[in-house]
């Protein structure tokens, strides 16, 4: 009999967990805040892969164009100029921004083929 | 004698567990979230993203998009706020570059008729070019991120016809005699510069070098008080100490400057007035 009430008392338990977990995430999550640059939407990551291009086309620096594009994409920079391409065609960006993005994605995989590319952070003049 | 405590341990057990689970939703596993908009991004990461506003602005020269952009972090006043970053980026000797940027920045949002000539670009621009398709990209349909679709997104914003701005040309230089502020007797002794162009326009985002005989430079840029103007720079004096400084990349550097004796105060202290130079290009 007692071993039987501790069992439900530990079933109990879980059950409740669970409940509290679902209630926790689901019913009534945290407010979003603090969210990481990689947690961006789509199209905004998209427009902060156009906004590197643009800073790309005056510096020509590939390394910090790299260690800014995995602020958003840490494992694979590159992939964020992919997708960035295809979401720029579809919500109509100009054939210069494209094409801008474009050269950036030339010039790291230029980049990437000479040499490793290494993380870096803000390369100062 | 035999104890009958019903079912109430379920009920104990069960809420024990709730409270568990939510500790645990909120603390230990809290939700990841994914396609957040700007606005939600942590204080580094709006930093971060107001830098790169600002470089792409400074690259471009398109102010109605930088302004955009900068509506997404959805601050209460933008341009305060990219000047204090730019401030607070001076001040721990952070990247120069990046602090013009965001003072230039911050003049774009103060003041929208204002219009940069963007950096020259180093990139060669097709006349064509051949976009990537989903196929090309290696990424199959199934995997193609979500279009904008309930909350606004990053839009492309109409690019407004860029003027050139009388930034890079004739050196500055100093246009009358430093003027000497001792009536009213400011609360703190202060070096105000403002830089204007050749048609007498305020001009943000110039760079001034300061140093002192004993050695030690800074520098600082014009257009974080844009309230007061966008060509306003200021510093404050330290008593005694002897200046020079350097407005732009090639302006000749003004010596011997110091703060003003006004006179002694009622305790027989000295008093120190502010010194106001207007740089102007000819």
């Amino acid at each position: 009999m007692q071993n039987k009430r501790q069992i439900g008392f530990m079933i109990a338990i879980l059950v409740g967990v669970f409940a509290g977990l679902v209630i926790g995430w689901l019913l009534i999550p945290a407010q979003v805040k603090n969210a990481p640059l990689e947690s961006l939407r789509g199209d905004y990551q998209a427009d902060y892969v156009l906004m590197v291009a643009e800073k790309f086309a005056a510096d020509q620096d590939v390394l910090t164009a790299t260690a800014l594009l995995r602020d958003i994409k840490p494992s694979d920079p590159a992939a964020s100029i992919k997708e960035a391409l295809i979401l720029g065609q579809q919500l109509g960006y100009s054939p210069r921004e494209l094409q801008l993005i474009t050269l950036l994605q030339t010039a790291m995989g230029a980049s990437s083929n000479a040499a490793p590319i290494t993380p870096t952070t803000e390369v100062t003049p | 004698m035999t104890e009958n405590r019903g079912s109430w341990y379920l009920l104990t057990g069960v809420i024990i567990g709730v409270i568990i689970g939510l500790v645990l939703s909120v603390t230990v596993i809290p939700v990841q979230y994914i396609n957040t908009d700007p606005s939600t991004l942590s204080a580094e990461g709006k930093e971060a993203y107001r830098i790169m506003v600002a470089q792409a602005y400074l690259a471009e020269g398109d102010g109605g998009r930088a302004r955009s952009r900068l509506a997404l972090l959805q601050d209460v006043n933008p341009a305060e706020v990219v000047i204090a970053q730019a401030q607070s980026m001076l001040a721990e000797s952070g990247s120069d570059a990046r602090a013009r940027a965001l003072a230039l920045l911050a003049a774009a949002v103060s003041e929208p008729s204002l219009s940069i000539t963007p950096l020259p670009m180093l990139t060669p621009m097709a006349v064509e070019i051949i976009p990537a398709t989903p196929e090309d990209a290696g990424t199959s349909g199934a995997e193609t991120p979500q279009a904008a679709a309930n909350t606004p997104g990053a839009t492309n914003t109409p690019r407004p016809t860029m003027t050139p701005q009388p930034t890079l040309g004739s050196p500055f230089v100093i246009q009358e005699e430093p003027t000497i502020i001792c009536d009213p007797l400011p609360a703190v002794s202060l070096l105000q510069i403002i830089v204007l162009d050749s048609s007498g326009q305020a001009v943000p985002g110039v760079r001034i070098e300061i140093s002192q005989a004993t050695g030690g430079v800074e520098t600082f840029y014009t257009g974080l008080y844009p309230e007061i103007s966008l060509g306003y720079a200021d510093y404050l004096f330290q008593p005694d100490a002897v200046y020079t400084i350097r407005i732009g990349e090639s302006g000749q550097p003004v010596t011997g400057l110091s703060a003003p004796v006004c006179g002694n105060d009622a305790a027989n202290k000295t008093t120190y007035g502010s010194l106001r130079v207007v740089f102007t290009q000819p």
